[in-house]
């Protein structure tokens, strides 16, 4: 990272500054709400509904960690473009074990409340498989997306710190609703 | 056997992940529970996506800003005025206010293309009067988050973040039921 001074704050430059991002995430979270807004008739969309807000933010908080990994792998020098790529092969792997770890630990929880606060849940294995499979392939086209920014970010000189992190917000919402609604009606068969 | 630096990633973020994870359950919960009202005003779910990403869009980075700002010296971690916490605090307000309004707008368009009968009035009030309200409470809360962080000698970069992305969609979800409470009451549902 450079150190110059950025100076003091100004309302005007932090509104200009953040609004055309925010502009574009809205839009794409607002396709979200699209495909949220679309599968509001399916029988299970109040139980999907509790894990929505978890989901979202589990697949960011790993493809983050895999991004910011990454950023540092290449300002450390430890990934150069063009090479056979060990480090990155790495860090999706264990992305991946994560995602397996928290997810099926997302299902479990998700269920025993559900269970608990309802009287019945839609089944342990089905809401497992449900949030292992919707979560894996989450995190894994998450991660492929992150990675790709990451090393382009860096080929173009730009700080990958930077760039990972509205790719996760803008597509992080989109693909987790499309994915955990697809994978449940597969599941389910509805 | 996996090699040493996959179970060492594993190892260290596994475990935070899955905690917060299973707190914001809470959200989900709350979410749920309130469904009916939800269902209520048709096209409240397209906004439902945006009004909890405005918590990381806007919040998050007035920590990460207000983080830096005490590292720099800029401001110092009590409450005081000067010009760097105003620039921060109405910036973040005023954003609140221009995503909100343009959340609306663009799920209003969406509901057009897509045919849905939807009353532009009750989309913008019901974002409007959620985004507000979450707005000056994450901004508040943020700021108290980054001072006292900072006190305590730890780096808010790494405190702040994590705690606001996380209360901050509990506290969305209310602000959106208060919304939906005071929208019904106006429309009269």
């Amino acid at each position: 990272m450079d150190n110059r001074d950025i100076g003091h704050y100004s309302m005007g430059k932090i509104i200009m500054d953040m609004l055309p991002i925010i502009t574009l995430l809205l839009i794409v979270s607002t396709i979200s709400g699209y495909f949220l807004n679309k599968n509001l008739g399916m029988p299970v969309f109040v139980s999907l509904l509790v894990v929505v807000p978890s989901f979202i933010n589990m697949t960011g908080d790993i493809a983050s960690v895999i991004g910011s990994r990454i950023s540092s792998g290449l300002h450390l020098g430890k990934i150069v473009i063009g090479k056979r790529q060990k480090l990155i092969y790495h860090n999706l792997m264990a992305a991946l074990i994560i995602a397996f770890i928290t997810f099926f630990i997302l299902g479990i929880c998700a269920e025993t409340l559900l269970i608990f606060l309802n009287g019945k849940g839609i089944g342990y294995v089905t809401f497992i498989l449900i949030t292992l499979s919707a979560g894996i392939t989450t995190t894994f086209i998450l991660s492929i997306f992150v990675i790709i920014t990451a090393l382009l970010s860096y080929k173009y000189g730009i700080d990958p710190d930077n760039t990972t992190s509205p790719i996760i917000t803008t597509l992080g919402d989109l693909i987790g609703v499309i994915n955990l609604f697809m994978f449940a009606k597969i599941i389910i068969g509805g | 056997m996996l090699p040493k630096d996959i179970s060492h990633t594993v190892k260290d973020c596994a475990p935070s992940i899955s905690m917060y994870g299973i707190l914001e359950l809470l959200a989900g919960i709350v979410l749920a529970g309130t469904i009916n009202k939800l269902e209520m005003i048709p096209g409240v779910f397209i906004l439902l996506p945006g009004i909890m990403d405005m918590k990381g869009n806007i919040s998050c980075a007035l920590g990460s800003r207000l983080a830096s700002a005490l590292h720099l010296g800029y401001i110092k971690p009590y409450f005081h005025m000067n010009r760097d916490i105003k620039a921060n605090i109405y910036s973040s307000l005023i954003l609140s206010f221009i995503a909100s309004f343009l959340l609306s707008v663009f799920a209003f368009i969406l509901t057009l293309i897509i045919g849905l009968n939807v009353s532009f009035v009750a989309l913008l009030l019901i974002s409007l009067i959620s985004g507000i309200i979450a707005g000056v409470v994450l901004t508040f809360l943020t700021i108290f988050i980054a001072f006292l962080s900072f006190r305590r000698g730890m780096d808010p970069d790494d405190i702040t973040i994590p705690f606001v992305a996380t209360i901050g969609d509990i506290f969305t979800i209310f602000s959106l039921i208060v919304a939906i409470g005071v929208v019904g009451w106006i429309i009269g549902i």
